[in-house]
């Protein structure tokens, strides 16, 4: 990759080329930018691009370097930022007429100071589904087939990777919305344990629910991106996370789901999966096929957790006159203001029950992680409202969030990453899921899986290989 | 709230109403008994 094809550098190659000294920060953003203004008017994945501030940062960075004055891992590597994050200088929109007005933030989200520590080169800030809560984020297209949308909430960011445009982006995930767009888009997106990531400086959906992570083109850009945004206390609680240590996966008990919600999938994702299964028996793992319940309950958890807290936090805006909020969130986080305290109580008790059968299923049959599909379909478009299992119609923003919820309500590391293709050319997701704080190890495994997946059509039709979208 | 739309007031009555009969029906099958709110059950709270 020379040139003017700079821009398809995954972000671990890229940083390698800066310490090296064969390509710039300078160069490697003005190949960013030359891409974003190559598919940006179909994708629309960007709130703003911040031409300026990045053309500073790239050259002094530049300079750095020529100095030979890295700053860390990621020096010179272009990112992106979901609009929920502060960045310093930039308003934070959250996707919603309630921030209208919104003045530039004052600091940087912690976890945007620390990629900023580590040399990351922040090039703007990616569309948010409203007040981060669906799983639609229009305007934003899918670099994979611009008929269909991207996700949600991170779907800016999704399709900003998956394009090329940054070599990573940041996301958060409080009922999946760094695995769907991931998934749908053909990328890596990790949701590390809850709390490990500091949510300082992004604005919240549900506090107890909400998880920061990042979205890259591999589990080793993802990582090195994670590794970035760990603070030295939560570094020393999960260990390295990249350089990834060596795991193999032949010897390692992988669970997958018998039964219930996490097998409830359309044909397509079926197949990838099975195949997705098969692979990991060839490469030696054991895969058992595990049962857990209690995970049918996890929607009225997780909505009865999200309507309530994100009630309380917009509070201010659901008190005016008439808040600018889409009816379907006003509805919900309107009802979150009237819920009766017993049943938010109930919710975090059950949920409890949750995080015990989970742990449970894990230490019963001594997994090393559990696998399922990250999404029981492929893609969806924008006007699209439901989907069909098993001849059973499901509203898509309950079908996409009944495969990745349970693990936010446990609370688990969860990496998604593709495993392969449906007939008609659209990635499918698969997550794996871990215990708490063994997200170096979690990570490991899906960088194993990575390593031996049949990747050979995946590659070749990957948006990042083509020259327009 | 009295002057929403009463449509808007419906469909908030009716998600309130459906989340508690989820939550019951959770409840049938989940014991929580002996559980506290889950915060006291999600990992370990780090120093971040």
């Amino acid at each position: 990759v020379t040139g003017g094809l700079l821009w398809q550098l995954g972000a671990v190659e890229a940083a390698a080329a800066v310490r090296d000294g064969s390509v710039t920060p300078v160069d490697l953003l003005a190949s960013a930018l030359e891409r974003i203004d190559a598919v940006e008017p179909t994708l629309r994945a960007f709130v703003e691009v911040d031409r300026d501030g990045a053309a500073r940062d790239a050259a002094e960075l530049s300079r750095e370097a020529e100095a030979g004055a890295l700053r860390g891992p990621l020096h010179g590597v272009p990112v992106a930022i979901k609009d929920i994050f502060d960045v310093v200088g930039l308003p934070t929109r959250c996707g919603s007429p309630v921030y209208d007005g919104a003045p530039p933030a004052a600091a940087d989200a912690a976890v945007v100071a620390r990629l900023r520590e580590a040399g990351a080169l922040i090039v703007g800030k990616t569309v948010t589904h409203e007040l981060a809560c669906g799983v639609y984020s229009a305007p934003t297209r899918n670099p994979w087939d611009p008929a269909l949308c991207c996700g949600g909430s991170s779907g800016g960011s999704g399709a900003a990777v998956a394009a090329g445009a940054v070599a990573g982006a940041t996301g958060s995930d409080t009922g999946g919305s760094i695995r769907i767009p991931s998934a749908l888009c053909g990328i890596v997106g990790i949701k590390p344990t809850y709390d490990l990531l500091s949510r300082q400086g992004v604005a919240a959906l549900a506090w107890t629910l909400d998880t920061v992570g990042p979205l890259a083109r591999s589990v080793e850009d993802a990582a090195l991106m994670l590794e970035a945004m760990l603070g030295a206390p939560a570094r020393a609680r999960v260990g390295t996370v990249w350089p990834i240590p060596a795991v193999e996966l032949a010897g390692l008990v992988i669970g997958v789901p018998a039964d219930g919600i996490l097998t409830l999938v359309e044909p397509p994702v079926a197949a990838a999966f099975d195949a997705f299964r098969a692979q990991l028996e060839r490469a030696g793992a054991r895969v058992v096929a595990v049962s857990i319940p209690e995970l049918e309950e996890t929607l009225p958890i997780e909505f009865a957790i999200v309507m309530a807290e994100a009630a309380s936090y917009h509070e201010a805006a659901l008190r005016l006159d008439d808040p600018p909020i889409s009816d379907g969130i006003r509805t919900l986080f309107r009802a979150g203001a009237v819920l009766p305290a017993r049943d938010y109580l109930l919710a975090q008790r059950l949920r409890a029950g949750i995080c015990r059968a989970l742990d449970r299923c894990f230490e019963d049959n001594a997994l090393d992680a559990l696998c399922a599909p990250t999404l029981p379909l492929a893609g969806y478009g924008h006007d699209d409202t439901t989907l069909l299992v098993d001849g059973a119609e499901e509203a898509i923003a309950d079908g996409t969030v009944r495969t990745t919820a349970p693990f936010n309500l446990t609370g688990s590391p969860v990496v998604s990453l593709p495993a392969g293709l449906t007939d008609a050319g659209l990635p499918v997701g698969v997550q794996f899921v871990g215990r708490a704080f063994d997200d170096a190890r979690l990570v490991a495994i899906a960088a194993a899986y990575e390593g031996v997946r049949d990747s050979g059509a995946l590659d070749a039709a990957h948006p990042i290989r083509r020259q327009t979208l | 709230v009295s002057d929403r739309p009463a449509e808007e007031e419906q469909a908030v009555r009716d998600q309130v109403a459906a989340i508690a009969d989820g939550l019951a029906r959770a409840g049938e099958r989940i014991d929580v008994t002996a559980e506290e709110p889950a915060s006291a059950f999600l990992p370990e709270r780090v120093e971040r």
